[in-house]
């Protein structure tokens, strides 16, 4: 269960008892990150945490992960939330080079969940703000397994399962795709494309999603030793975890190790260490926007083309690169060392005084290898085309505090902390990309004939806090906390250098009064937060007056002016009120926790523009401002407690946006190819576009909503078709066993989001190349065109429609479809609730099975040697 | 474009409109006009604020340095008056957003500043590389705005400096303009080559060469050529077809050179500054004839200003064709609402102030646009 009274807590830069919270804090525990296969800490946290999203960005192996914890915050400072793995904030994010429309790598997938002892997802402001300017996302607090004082315990683990997509769009085939074609051309007022005896004579017909899509296995081999004696604590553990992708050519390998070790070395000293090392080997493909995607390709070609010749090489007649070949030539390999370790000492120096201090450091290399033989079309465009590029990324962290603790009259308690810490991050990265190669057996680019592109950068930043804590109660009873942080980072404005993040909160445990007394009521704690923190993710040197090179002058290098400076910039700040109670019954069998917050966001950072008489365009600036409000419901029994076990585990949360203030409100718009939209008054990220009132059936095209009535469609007619953003969101889990036997059922939900499907942008446009979907067949009038479109679009006006009405009329077409989503065991990966902001401008087929694999894991075997 | 001389005849919409005369205070193109010139000001003013502090350098070779400087500023102020009027005057380096919201200053006061600036230039430049500002440039320039403001005594001593005193000439054969080896016609020109290049070729070749066929000559310009004109196979083809030009023709390394001034670009000035001041037709005869005879074209005698003028304006469209002089020579000469048959305003003679600027320029009211936008 996620809550027990006496459960301890992980907060940040301590613990604590969960009846002694005043803050509002998701944990979940070792045991719950078992009951499924996950291949990473994103997965754990899904559908396990009220108030927390997880959008999967693609279905690549090891890709990329978005978490939202209480929603959006930012528009262009990142909506990350920080991660702190045993107390040293790690890097996170993409550092590939080579992106490939959303390909992205994960850093936090290198961590192995099995190491995991417990995850805390901090969310209001008195739980984060002890993390000043970079807790407005949220902050995830893992802390990893450590020895304990008993006999030596090896855990052998492993399961093995396979994949396979669940469902697959339904294409034309080849005499279907023939004869749409025909009309097609006999509407236009051409001749059949193919001759009726070319359709009766065809043999080939090929279905391309079946050539890329397949069954994947997926592994995971777990070796752990876990002991000690009172002085010495240790944890082992050694992984592998395979996984293939359902996509061709995908895969996920990775390789881990973690030595946890802990030493009392007298009365007042202990001393230890956490070491993990991770390497991974990520294989991908070019995303789904890209002309070079197995998987758009596949759906977009037509099945009139074979895959191979008859003498056996690929076929590339057709109007897309062959998918296979991509699949099976195409290299894009992403290779991961990570090493996230850490020292520590805690030293009582008197009475309830300690001092703690933890020295650790996160390097992260990632080495990024592409390589397109000149026998795939891309690779023979340029004669053989590589790339190779590197990121080296260390983050230095020192954490040095004193706590003291003192108690009075066995009545009043005081828990304070003071500390100090630095961090020192260094990043540097190089690329280049080669061209002309021998042949397939020189890859490097050190074979390359001609070197396109080259470059490096260096990156350093720092960053300089102080913070502390005071927890107080009267008896339990009463219960206040004062935290705070002071931050300054070299990424802040000379005048906005360092910033204060404080943050109070109260709880009164109701339960604990005289007056209180009903029995089946055992706990009742009522909590109040309010606090302010912030979101650094701004640009480095956003502040700076920069010059650049590039501004060659007669062919000699030059430099240019290119950024204006802004000395007042400074991180986006936020401003929540948490208020809620924990209520635990029935001797704890049921415990229900709820919380609502308001989330106020300001500073938001935007690009001001600024007259182009200056010589420049823009400078970034704080200027925006948004607000989050919603709720969590989390409810927790246990049904059944004899031999047979049943627990029933449900969460609930709603989260509520609006963007209240942009630049002189003027809207941010066409953001991707989902066209979402930022409007002041609107949730973020709304699909702002024309609305389709259907097909006309006398022309066969789409009639748009004249929304302002003057008889024309022009840009003014565009209105608000769909929100991307969940009405609410959800899991329902239920846990049985019956002496030793475990079964859990998870299912997950969102609900109300609206989804843009680019895929069918193409694959229903009924024009151009790409192959259709055979429902469209269905639209009996299809080509029913008439030469002259009957909305006259204004000059001047709406240049994204000007060129040619009739074609662009069936691109912009937005759909809106509502989606929720289940996983039930054994499910080991993401099931397909991309919904959310960044997700919702994905180019992304249809079903999301496509490429998200729906996992049938079978355990084969988990045997434990005490 | 703006004149008749070229069709948009490609995809961008915006040079639809430009051609039109229709422009609307957004037009992305003639912003990038006026940005592109800001852009470059700032640069220079920038080199020239932090120039006094550079050591090791001799004040002759700072003064050289600030020369060419002065003229590249000086050349895009020249173009931001020609286009859009008045203009904010900037000769400080923007190092803040303190400084960022100036009033448009009139073009007197602009071409003041310029002509201050290019007489240092004219005094000071020593270096002499094609591509580079040089003095022959500075005084070119001096001889152009002269022209702008009808100083025509001054524009026939500059232009005739610029024919004497810098060992320019002419070159024989007017084809050899647009090969890639520099010449001693060039007064000032910007170079490119496969690492730094332009589009020039890729907009004006038709789309069967691998170009947009963006802009296009028109068939009036076409015709306009006799038959025995050697300029006319020179600068364009597909005359079956798809009429191009083809002064720009390296599509793949985009390193076509971009002529600014021309060394018979001073003859014909010459010629209409001499005119201007009722000069000896022979006097005017001489230079236009120097041009006539290098197109391979009979000499002429007009003894008839009114035809003489015609004779230049002519010749000028002919010879600077695809140049970006025809607009600015019929605005001169006020006869761009008699020929152009876009333009019935003297409002459409300039193009508008960019919305983003009188969006974003405290100092730059609405009601400051140009007149008819």
């Amino acid at each position: 269960m996620a809550t027990q009274l006496e459960e301890i807590v992980v907060v940040g830069y301590g613990s604590s008892s969960r009846k002694l919270l005043t803050s509002s804090i998701s944990t979940i525990k070792a045991e719950e990150l078992a009951e499924y296969p996950i291949s990473n800490i994103d997965q754990a946290l899904q559908g396990k945490s009220t108030g927390v999203q997880v959008v999967s960005n693609s279905g690549t192996p090891g890709g990329g992960i978005s978490v939202r914890v209480r929603g959006i915050s930012s528009i262009n400072a990142g909506s990350n939330p920080l991660y702190v793995v045993d107390g040293i904030p790690i890097i996170t994010g993409n550092y590939g080079q080579i992106g490939f429309s959303g390909q992205t790598i994960n850093a936090i997938s290198d961590i192995n969940p099995n190491d995991i002892e417990s995850i805390s997802v901090l969310k209001d402001a008195s739980a984060t703000t002890i993390y000043g300017s970079r807790a407005s996302n949220g902050v995830i607090l893992i802390t990893t397994k450590k020895g304990v004082a008993e006999k030596t315990k090896i855990n052998f683990s492993s399961y093995y399962g396979v994949q396979q997509v669940g469902k697959k769009l339904d294409m034309l085939n080849a005499r279907e795709f023939m004869d749409y074609k025909n009309e097609a051309s006999i509407a236009a007022g051409g001749l059949p494309v193919y001759s009726q005896e070319e359709i009766d004579n065809n043999t080939i017909d090929t279905d391309w999603l079946n050539e890329v899509l397949g069954t994947a296995p997926i592994a995971n081999y777990e070796l752990s030793a876990s002991g000690g004696s009172k002085a010495t604590k240790f944890y082992v553990s050694g992984n592998y975890f395979t996984q293939t992708g359902t996509l061709i050519g995908t895969a996920y390998e990775r390789l881990s190790g973690r030595a946890n070790l802990d030493f009392k070395v007298n009365e007042r000293i202990n001393m230890g260490t956490n070491i993990g090392i991770s390497y991974s080997i990520n294989d991908r493909k070019e995303g789904d926007q890209s002309l070079n995607s197995p998987l758009a390709n596949a759906i977009a070609m037509p099945a009139i083309y074979p895959v191979y010749n008859e003498d056996g090489t690929y076929n590339d007649d057709g109007p897309f690169a062959n998918p296979v070949s991509i699949g099976n030539l195409h290299t894009n390999t992403g290779y991961a060392f990570r090493n996230i370790s850490s020292i520590y000492a805690d030293i009582k120096l008197m009475q309830g005084l300690t001092f703690h201090t933890k020295w650790g450091a996160d390097y992260y290399n990632l080495r990024e290898h592409t390589y397109d033989p000149p026998t795939t079309r891309q690779g023979g465009k340029y004669n053989g085309l590589g790339i190779e590029s590197s990121a080296n990324v260390i983050n230095v962290v020192s954490n040095n505090i004193v706590k003291y603790f003192t108690e009075i009259n066995n009545k009043h308690r005081l828990n304070a902390l003071v500390g100090y810490s630095f961090e020192s991050y260094q990043h540097r990265s190089s690329y280049l990309r080669g061209q002309d190669f021998p042949n397939e057996n020189f890859q490097y680019i050190a074979s390359a004939a001609t070197i396109t592109e080259g470059s490096t950068s260096a990156l350093d930043r720092g960053l300089n806090s102080f913070f502390g804590e005071v927890k107080y109660d009267i008896n339990y009873k009463y219960l206040f906390t004062l935290s705070g942080r002071y931050d300054g980072s070299s990424k802040f404005g000379e005048n906005n250098r360092y910033g204060f993040f404080p943050a109070a909160s109260a709880a009164w445990r109701i339960s604990e009064e005289n007056f209180f007394n009903l029995d089946v009521v055992n706990d009742f704690k009522l909590r109040a937060s309010y606090g302010l923190t912030g979101n650094d993710g701004i640009p480095d040197f956003a502040y700076m007056n920069l010059y650049s090179s590039g501004a060659n002058y007669q062919f000699n290098p030059g430099i240019y002016p290119s950024q204006l400076p802004n000395p007042d910039l400074k991180w986006e700040s936020t401003a929540q009120f948490d208020i809620g109670f924990d209520l635990s019954m029935l001797g704890s069998r049921i415990l229900l926790t709820f919380d609502y917050y308001n989330k106020q966001t300001k500073d938001l950072l935007l690009y001001r523009p600024v007259p182009p008489s200056s010589g420049f365009g823009s400078y970034i600036s704080n200027i925006g401002e948004m607000k989050n409000n919603g709720i969590e419901l989390l409810l927790a029994a246990k049904i059944l407690e004899s031999d047979f076990k049943w627990g029933l585990t449900t969460n609930f949360s709603l989260n509520r946006n609006e963007v209240t203030k942009l630049y002189n409100d003027q809207p941010i718009d066409q953001i991707g190819r989902g066209e979402n939209s930022v409007r002041v008054g609107y949730p973020i990220g709304i699909f702002y576009n024309y609305e389709s009132l259907g097909v006309d059936p006398s022309t066969g095209d789409i009639v748009f909503k004249d929304v302002d009535g003057d008889g024309v469609i022009t840009e003014n007619d565009r209105t608000i078709i769909g929100d991307p953003n969940p009405d609410f969101i959800g899991a329902l889990t239920n846990n049985f066993s019956y002496k030793g036997f475990m079964l859990s059922v998870e299912l997950q939900y969102t609900y109300g989001n609206d989804i843009f499907n680019g895929t069918r942008r193409y694959i229903e446009s009924m024009k151009g190349q790409d192959n259709q979907l055979r429902a469209i067949t269905e639209v009996r009038d299809r080509f029913l065109y008439l030469p002259i479109c009957p909305i006259i679009f204004s000059r001047n006006k709406c240049s994204i429609l000007k060129t040619n009405p009739l074609n662009l009329f069936r691109q912009i077409k937005p759909f809106k479809r509502k989606q929720t989503s289940t996983r039930h065991l054994p499910d080991a990966t993401m099931p397909c609730n991309y919904q959310g902001f960044m997700a919702a401008t994905q180019y992304w087929p249809p079903s999301c099975h496509q490429i998200t694999p729906t996992q049938q894991v079978p355990f084969l075997n988990i045997m434990t040697l005490a | 474009m703006s004149s008749d001389n070229a069709n948009a005849t490609g995809t961008i919409l915006e040079y639809n409109d430009i051609s039109l005369n229709n422009l609307l205070s957004n037009n992305t193109i003639s912003k990038s006009i006026w940005s592109a010139c800001y852009i470059a000001i700032n640069r220079v003013n920038n080199t020239l604020y932090y120039l006094p502090n550079i050591e090791n350098i001799s004040d002759a070779e700072k003064n050289d340095i600030s020369g060419q400087l002065y003229f590249i500023r000086g050349l895009a102020y020249f173009n931001l008056v020609k286009y859009f009027g008045d203009a904010p005057l900037k000769v400080a380096p923007t190092l803040s957003t303190n400084d960022i919201n100036l009033p448009r200053k009139p073009v007197t006061e602009i071409l003041a500043q310029i002509k201050d600036d290019l007489e240092f230039a004219l005094a000071h430049i020593a270096t002499n590389v094609n591509g580079r500002a040089s003095a022959a440039a500075a005084e070119a320039l001096l001889a152009k705005i002269a022209m702008y403001e009808l100083r025509w005594a001054d524009a026939e001593t500059y232009a005739t400096n610029v024919i004497e005193k810098y060992g320019l000439g002419l070159l024989s054969d007017y084809a050899g303009l647009f090969n890639s080896e520099s010449n001693s016609e060039s007064v000032f020109e910007v170079q490119y080559n496969d690492q730094d290049k332009n589009r020039m070729a890729e907009y004006v070749f038709p789309t069967s060469l691998g170009g947009r066929y963006e802009v296009s000559p028109t068939e009036g310009l076409i015709n306009s050529f006799a038959a025995e004109d050697v300029r006319l196979n020179a600068s364009f083809d597909g005359f079956a077809d798809k009429p191009y030009c083809k002064k720009y023709h390296q599509i793949s390394s985009g390193a076509d050179r971009v002529y600014v001034i021309r060394l018979a670009d001073m003859y014909l000035l010459r010629a209409e500054a001499r005119l201007k001041q009722q000069a000896s037709a022979d006097l005017i005869n001489a230079d236009i004839n120097t041009i006539r005879q290098r197109a391979q074209l009979e000499v002429i005698n007009l003894q008839d200003y009114d035809a003489l003028l015609q004779e230049i304006i002519l010749q000028r469209r002919l010879e600077f064709s695809f140049e970006g002089q025809r607009w600015f020579d019929l605005i001169r000469n006020n006869l761009a609402i008699e020929i152009l048959t876009t333009v019935e305003s003297s409002d459409q003679l300039l193009f508008p102030i960019p919305f983003s600027e009188i969006n974003t320029n405290t100092a730059i009211n609405p009601e400051d646009q140009n007149p008819g936008y």
